[in-house]
């Protein structure tokens, strides 16, 4: 397991050197590019230009203005577009890049426009054209000013590339958030954050030198065999890429564990490449599939995959069940449900499909009662009977087994379970084993008849992949096929 | 040559129309050293941005060597301006150049490296600056930026130089290195000087011909010897009596004149050079005309090689007599000036 984490740890400081470097090296060529045209269109010198300046400015303001979550999800078709696929390392340099180059434009413009005026007229009247004016006077004397954006540009980078994991994009920040955060790893969180702050202090100790020595030179030509070192890590993945390989979306944490049981097993017994894309956000794998990102995921239930058609008409279907992780309601202050006190607090997941799921099973045992035509996305404002007059807080998935102590009754799914030190008989309220919230594989319609699904499948239901699911869940798992 | 005809500038600032520059009038022979003096704000700066069209004229003619300039496209004017240097006031050196970088910057891209090292090389043995290759600006003093800037200036053969207040930023003992640098490169090179400045002592030391700006109008041009001796008009006599120290203090001014006293008595300012200095100009007037005299100031200065001689004083006597003097005075080789 350690052994497993350390590899995890090397492959997402890799991960996360990889997207900063590249959409660093891209943003600053293309901000620098952009705060050009913006210096050049204020400045009287040379070709002022207020419509050019004020329509370029408004474009990166806006840019800037939208928050880095929103810009990942949200220019997934342009994603697609530039690099062919919108989940991935490479997929996430695509946002970065875009987050990137209007932050770098202002560096950029501000840094120009500190250089004394007199030497734009130094260069004027030495006859020099604008083009040599920037390259040989603007630039080399704002070199300071844009090596210091530059490391504030990559270590800002850093900080958004721990998003990434939203899209699969894997690295450091999505380490730190699954394992660490999601799976109360306390080692992993403090050597990914260790590991950042190695990073952002050499990028900054590398600025600093650079600015120190006047070596900008030597250092852009460094970059070059970095540049080559990463273009050869994505060539191998190219030419790695075989015919017997199906990317399966899973969410990150337990479900990676026990996904890289299943693709030892598929590798062995099918001589099948099981290639696991990590999620940290339920609306993406589903979102991969569609769009042939990935050929399968398995994360949803039942009723959270018909929902997600009836909303989006996606064509995906699932072929096979694989566990029921019981959903369950747990409790330091009481031991029984009936104990639980008129006025209690109870804390909730505040996914709309978790927050669902705990409030039917309150209703269930017939705590409350909720609106009659609502049932999987139900939430606190459908509930039409209160009796016990219970107060209900809605908090992230992974903060519940924290707050065991402050509430009265804590609902908590099972992802978080074993790794907050619970298990699912210390339930004071659990799912039934007919629950209909079993886990699915599901595939895209016209793969259905792939014969390399029935392999996934028969990977999934075998004893290999059972144990270490038993294991991992410390018995919160049941298999439902 | 440099031709200025009929130039103006005028800004347009918060919808109010400035006028810089108005109507330029100016011709400067090659070889001058030829000073623009004014007060802040009297368009000097403008003026001489003008001469290689940093400041692009609202109307006129700017012509160099039977270019002109006001007609060039931008790319041939690019072409013309390597044939006129500028230095400015704070040097404008690249911080991130050393000495000898800075120096070649002109170059780059029209010779082989060898070409430029050769150039430079000469250029800082020229500006006495050979130790100083390696250093970066902010290793030099003040004296020795504007060294590097001059030669900078040089190292495209340029026929004209423009300077901006070359030495406003300088102290005295700079500033009388820089001027001399200036008329040896003058001498040496042939070059057509024109330089700006506040300072009327820059003029007086190394000028040959000067122009009087202000509020955008040249007031007077002429020989440097002409205009200290024989200034025509307000701004240039007062620009003068406040270099050489002729203005009277407010508290002797105020107090000099005796109301009471029913006696004529002027202050006059007089200003003598060459032969007439040897004038007894004084004695003539206590011994034939009776006149008491009253030295207030005087001083010596020398202008363009030659000595010029100021005298402040007041005269008292009789209305009639004192006339008589003042006639005296004015057929005399002497400037003379009641203030």
């Amino acid at each position: 397991m350690q052994s497993i984490l350390n590899l995890a740890l090397l492959q997402a400081t890799w991960e996360t050197l990889y997207m900063v470097f590249i959409s660093s090296a891209l943003g600053i060529l293309g901000g620098g590019l952009l705060g050009i045209l913006l210096f050049v269109t204020q400045e009287p010198q040379f070709s002022k230009n207020r419509f050019v300046h004020h329509s370029v400015g408004t474009v990166v303001n806006l840019v800037r203005s939208i928050p880095f979550i929103i810009l990942l999800i949200s220019i997934v078709p342009l994603t697609r577009l530039i690099v062919g696929t919108s989940i991935g390392t490479n997929a996430a340099i695509v946002p970065l890049v875009l987050a990137a180059i209007p932050f770098y434009a202002r560096i950029c413009e501000a840094a120009l426009s500190s250089v004394p005026k007199g030497l734009i007229e130094v260069g004027h009247a030495m006859g020099a054209s604008q083009r040599q004016i920037i390259a040989k006077i603007l630039l080399p004397e704002s070199t300071a000013a844009l090596v210091k954006g530059a490391a504030l540009t990559s270590i800002g980078l850093i900080g958004y590339s721990t998003m990434a994991g939203a899209i699969g994009g894997g690295g450091l920040g999505e380490l730190a958030i699954n394992y660490g955060y999601q799976r109360f790893d306390v080692w992993v969180m403090v050597s990914t954050v260790v590991v950042l702050l190695v990073i952002v202090q050499g990028v900054q100790s590398l600025a600093d030198t650079v600015i120190k020595k006047r070596t900008v030179k030597l250092a852009l030509w460094l970059c070059i065999p970095f540049a080559i070192i990463c273009l050869l890590s994505q060539m191998t993945s190219y030419f790695m890429t075989a015919k017997n390989v199906l990317r399966v979306g899973v969410m990150s944490g337990s479900s990676e564990i026990i996904m890289a049981v299943a693709a030892t097993e598929a590798k062995d017994k099918y001589g099948l490449t099981l290639k696991i894309v990590p999620f940290s956000d339920y609306m993406q794998p589903n979102v991969a599939l569609e769009n042939g990102d990935i050929d399968a995921n398995i994360f949803q239930h039942k009723p959270f995959l018909e929902a997600q058609i009836q909303a989006k008409h996606y064509a995906i279907v699932d072929i096979a069940k694989t566990f029921v992780y019981p959903f369950g309601f747990y409790s330091q202050k009481i031991k029984k449900i009936s104990e639980l006190k008129p006025g209690a607090l109870i804390a909730l997941p505040n996914d709309p499909s978790n927050e669902g799921r705990a409030l039917m099973l309150l209703q269930s045992a017939h705590l409350i009662r909720l609106a009659p035509n609502v049932t999987l996305l139900a939430t606190v404002r459908d509930i039409v009977s209160n009796p016990k007059h219970l107060k209900f807080k809605l908090l992230d998935g992974a903060q519940l087994p924290r707050v065991l102590k402050d509430a009265d009754l804590v609902g908590i799914n099972n992802d978080f379970l074993v790794p907050a030190g619970l298990s699912a008989q210390s339930a004071v309220l659990l799912e039934g084993g007919d629950s209909p919230y079993a886990n699915l594989i599901v595939v895209r319609k016209d793969s259905v008849d792939n014969p390399n699904m029935k392999e996934l499948i028969a990977v999934m239901h075998s004893k290999a992949v059972v144990d270490s699911t038993e294991k991992e869940f410390n018995g919160g798992a049941v298999p439902a096929w | 040559m440099l031709q200025l005809h009929q130039v103006s500038k005028t800004y347009t600032i918060n919808q109010q129309l400035f006028t810089a520059l108005q109507d330029i009038n100016l011709t400067i022979a090659k070889g001058d050293i030829f000073g623009i003096v004014g007060k802040s704000g009297a368009g000097k700066s403008t003026l001489l941005r003008c001469m290689n069209l940093l400041e692009r004229p609202t109307q006129g003619q700017v012509t160099i060597d039977n270019i002109e300039l006001t007609r060039l496209k931008a790319v041939e004017l690019n072409q013309q301006r390597k044939k006129i240097g500028m230095i400015f006031q704070h040097f404008n050196l690249l911080s991130s150049r050393t000495v000898f970088e800075n120096i070649a910057l002109p170059l780059e891209g029209l010779y082989t490296a060898a070409e430029i090292a050769t150039k430079v090389t000469h250029l800082l043995n020229l500006v006495d600056l050979k130790d100083k290759t390696t250093h970066y600006p902010d290793q030099l003093s003040g004296g020795q930026k504007q060294r590097v800037a001059i030669a900078r200036a040089l190292a495209t053969e340029p026929t004209i130089l423009l300077c901006d207040e070359p030495t406003s930023a300088l102290d005295t003992e700079s500033t009388r290195n820089i001027l001399e640098l200036l008329q040896t490169i003058n001498r040496k090179l042939g070059l057509t000087i024109v330089l700006i400045t506040h300072e009327l002592d820059v003029v007086k030391k190394i000028c040959k011909n000067m122009a009087v700006l202000d509020q955008g109008l040249l007031v007077e041009t002429g020989s440097v010897m002409e205009i200290f001796t024989q200034p025509k008009s307000e701004i240039s006599k007062r620009l003068i009596r406040k270099q050489f120290h002729l203005e009277l203090p407010d508290s002797i001014r105020q107090t000099i004149r005796d109301p009471k006293d029913t006696l004529y008595a002027p202050i006059i300012q007089l200003t003598f050079m060459g032969e007439s200095s040897k004038l007894p100009v004084i004695t003539e007037l206590i011994q034939r005309f009776g006149l008491s005299v009253n030295i207030l100031l005087a001083d010596i200065e020398n202008i363009s090689d030659a000595a010029v001689g100021y005298l402040v004083c007041q005269i008292k006597g009789e209305e009639a007599i004192v006339k008589q003097a003042l006639d005296y005075l004015h057929s005399l080789p002497i400037n003379i000036e009641v203030l």
